[in-house]
């Protein structure tokens, strides 16, 4: 046997395509779509009801989510205690997500149990009746929650980074505020779901195994699913992105042991042409492990136990940002060298080798988020918020980042990441 | 059903294989067979800040991220009371990158000093993050030497002080390694788009010649039995009081495990579980309540927590609390929620088994437990668990001298 060289990585082969499973989709008669995927030798169902019904559509900070939560504790024939209980019986999950534009409700059930959990979850979602002493007690569980959130420099930092950026008044700037729990009331959220929860704002994303009776009978009691429809002309405000004049902002905690450190600006969404190659210039820079900003930060100078950078896309509009905590004592030092790589991008051309990498790691994440039915629903949401072909916008994806060159990134950087346009909340 | 094949190299070294051709890609998962409760009380926090170490670099390879990010590797790792436990998730195709990467750091080290002062200062920042400077990060800080006296889970996987990590030297780190790091006591387990063939092959070529080890001899003190109910009372700068209980349990490989965790779901899974449909919704006490159980190897903990509303005493928190326990003592449980509970453990066990990496995890964890087909098994040792267990488990675990008690109150 011939000595084993240690010191030299073995052959390896790249990524060469993206396969996509293409999901088929039925056009329901009230005019929402389903969309199907299929999944294989697993008994597991998972549906998702996604609604235009984030807080970008509610007037004030607690209503698209109280609403959403609110669902599953009552409908005009069960109770939120029997619904909890058979559900729990019936070994199936719901989970209720939302986004700045969305609310979602997922139900993850096994097949034999599906259709009683599909009744169950659409009887609430359709007719809910938002019982008054269970929301009372949602709020008081919700503000618990939130007085300890806002103990948390994380939590502070990342509201106050969106409110500069947005305006307060902006629904991607606005937070939740104590206040908010007692001015908001029962009749709120009847009226944002009489308004929002209609099969125009409805997408459904099914995930399961196509074949079986069981999931083509729930397809065809989903495709006749009673849901109202509205004439009304939806009342979309235009709102102005009004960002703070001052950008660098401090907010003291004394009793904290670490600071929390956001720095960013507002920065196109994904239906922007220049959306991918900033993606990979965001993945360079703090984007994944190996990012500069992990190097620098965590791994040359020990200051953080993690920091990233990430852009956000919105239906409206997207931002920029760069996230960390840090000990009190190395702020500045740490802001210096965040700072230091940000003009970095800027003055030098990114290296081939780092390139390859980081193109070689965006491709294969991009693959795995395509592994299987289940994760491929959640990258088809990802699309629902933009009026985007799906399929044709990943492969397009995947071969922009392939074509990304180093000297155009680095214009990008010049274009999008001057450090006189980032704005800089520290809490601690 | 998780479908396995094993083998084991001459010198110790225990692979399990899992076949799953739905997915392009493979998941590889190291288990080392040393945790926190190995450590020296002296040195704790050592097993963790060695996770940290075992990235920066290794004997032939200056770093462990690079070449696997390069051929579209994804990594982490965790540490706890019992294991530590590495994972990479890679294209299939690339499996043989993994295993040189992963052979030689189990080979030796690289043993940097610049490694070692950084780490040593990435988990100081961590031990911050995570458990002081967050409102309750610092409870199970409080809880564990409450409940343990003796055995080496009276200290939490980040260590009992700052110092621990802080005086770390290079020596203290090469007899660790040399102690715990070796073939023979430590499982790989595979799951992917693979054929045993190629894996049988790249085992042998790339771990077959590392040395046994000596490991050093297990020793643990096994706790006492708690023979009267401990408090303690704390105030701190939180928004809400909070109550924190725990019951000594039995350890992992004890038949009744499967009945005291099923106990914990009855009280806490799920929307209809009694604590939160009782003491939340219907009285109105807690802002949010939990059970649960640490589920360790050596004997556990079950845990019951909960923040209570303002205005509620302390008082009348813990008796809801065991009002509620005492009622299952008392053989108040249905068949109905006996099934209920079986039901969902039964679906979260086939949700998990979708994705490569819980599958290669669930195999080595169960491997180093002793039975690999408890991977399997354990569905039905939970379907078997009879009204009779829980009421004989809860009575035996809920006795109030097995109870210790953090106090956590809001300062006014």
């Amino acid at each position: 046997m011939r000595k084993l060289r240690r010191n030299k990585e073995p052959d390896y082969k790249l990524l060469k395509k993206l396969s996509i499973l293409k999901p088929d989709v039925i056009h329901t008669p009230t005019g929402f779509p389903i969309y199907l995927l299929p999944v294989q030798d697993q008994e597991i169902v998972k549906i998702d009801f996604v609604f235009n019904a984030g807080d970008y559509y509610a007037s004030q900070a607690l209503t698209s989510l109280s609403t959403l939560s609110m669902l599953q504790e009552g409908s005009l024939t069960q109770n939120g205690e029997e619904i909890a209980e058979r559900l729990d019986f019936l070994g199936s999950f719901i989970s209720c997500s939302s986004t700045k534009d969305k609310a979602v409700v997922s139900l993850c059930s096994l097949e034999k149990h599906l259709a009683e959990s599909v009744k169950i979850v659409t009887d609430f979602i359709l007719n809910p009746s938002f019982p008054e002493e269970n929301f009372a007690t949602h709020l008081s569980k919700r503000k618990e929650r939130y007085k300890i959130d806002i103990e948390r420099v994380e939590v502070l930092s990342q509201k106050k980074l969106a409110q500069v950026l947005f305006g307060s008044e902006h629904p991607y700037g606005r937070s939740c505020r104590i206040e908010d729990f007692s001015s908001i009331t029962r009749n709120d959220l009847i009226q944002f779901h009489a308004d929002n929860y209609i099969a125009e704002n409805l997408k459904i994303v099914l995930c399961g195994n196509l074949k079986s009776n069981e999931v083509k009978n729930i397809i065809k009691y989903l495709s006749t699913l009673p849901i109202k429809t509205s004439n009304k002309q939806r009342n979309n405000k235009d709102y102005q992105i009004i960002s703070d004049v001052e950008h660098k902002h401090f907010i003291a905690k004394d009793n904290a042991v670490q600071a929390s450190i956001n720095i960013g600006k507002i920065m196109v969404n994904r239906t922007h042409k220049d959306y991918v190659p900033l993606q990979v210039l965001n993945t360079v820079l703090g984007g994944y492990f190996g990012s500069r900003l992990m190097t620098s930060v965590r791994e040359d100078k020990g200051y953080t136990y993690g920091i990233g950078s990430g852009i956000i896309s919105y239906e409206n509009s997207g931002y920029f940002i760069i996230t960390t905590r840090v000990g009190k004592d190395v702020v500045q030092p740490a802001l210096e060298a965040i700072y230091h790589e940000i003009n970095r991008l800027r003055t030098e051309t990114i290296s081939k080798e780092e390139l390859d990498m980081v193109k070689t790691y965006m491709l294969s994440t991009l693959v795995r988020n395509f592994d299987g039915a289940l994760a491929t629903s959640e990258m088809l949401r990802n699309t629902f918020d933009y009026n985007i072909d799906f399929y044709k916008y990943y492969q397009q994806f995947w071969s922009r980042i392939k074509k990304v060159q180093a000297k155009e990134l680095q214009q990008l950087a010049n274009d999008y990441l001057n450090e006189n346009s980032m704005y800089e909340i520290v809490v601690g | 059903m998780i479908q396995f094949e094993e083998f084991e190299l001459k010198n110790g070294l225990r692979f399990i294989v899992n076949i799953d051709k739905t997915t392009p890609f493979v998941a590889v998962n190291t288990l080392y067979n040393v945790g926190s409760r190995d450590e020296n009380p002296e040195q704790t926090g050592f097993a963790h800040l060695f996770e940290h170490l075992m990235f920066g670099g290794s004997k032939h390879i200056p770093s462990f991220d690079t070449p696997l990010q390069k051929v579209g590797g994804e990594n982490n790792a965790f540490t706890t009371t019992d294991i530590t436990n590495y994972y990479i998730t890679i294209p299939a195709n690339n499996l043989e990158t993994a295993f040189w990467l992963e052979s030689d750091r189990m080979l030796e080290l690289a043993f940097s000093q610049k490694s070692l002062d950084v780490q040593k200062s990435v988990v100081c920042e961590e031990f911050k993050q995570r458990y002081l400077n967050r409102p309750y990060g610092d409870l199970w800080l409080l809880a564990r030497p409450l409940a343990y006296k003796a055995h080496p889970y009276q200290w939490a996987t980040i260590g009992k002080e700052l110092s621990h990590i802080e005086n770390a030297t290079m020596q203290d780190v090469k007899s660790f390694f040399f102690s715990h790091y070796a073939p023979n006591n430590a499982i790989i387990s595979i799951s992917g788009n693979v054929s045993l063939r190629t894996v049988k092959h790249l085992a042998k070529k790339w771990f077959g010649d590392i040395p046994r080890r000596n490991i050093a001899p297990r020793n643990i003190p096994q706790e006492p039995e708690q023979t009267e109910k401990r408090t303690l009372t704390i105030e701190r700068n939180v928004p809400a009081s909070c109550i924190f209980k725990a019951f000594h349990m039995c350890g992992q490989t004890n038949p009744d495990f499967y009945a005291t965790d099923l106990i914990s779901d009855i009280l806490s899974n799920g929307k209809s579980a009694r604590l939160y449909q009782n003491l939340v919704e219907k009285q109105k006490l807690f802002s949010e309540i939990h059970a649960y159980i640490t589920g360790e190897i050596d004997p556990g903990l079950f845990i019951i927590t909960g923040n209570l509303n303002p205005s509620v005493s302390i008082e009348t928190a813990e008796k809801a609390i065991y009002s509620e326990i005492q009622k299952i003592k008392e053989g108040f449980v249905f068949d109905y929620e006996l099934q209920k509970v079986k039901n969902k453990f039964e679906s979260s066990t086939i949700l998990d088994e979708i994705d490569v990496l819980s599958k290669a995890k669930s195999l080595a964890y169960y491997a180093n437990l002793g039975d690999v087909n408890l991977a399997n098994n354990r569905l039905k040792n939970y379907a078997e668990v009879s009204l009779i267990d829980v009421k004989r488990v809860s009575d035996k675990l809920f006795d109030e001298k097995n109870d210790s008690t953090v106090y956590y109150l809001a300062k006014q």
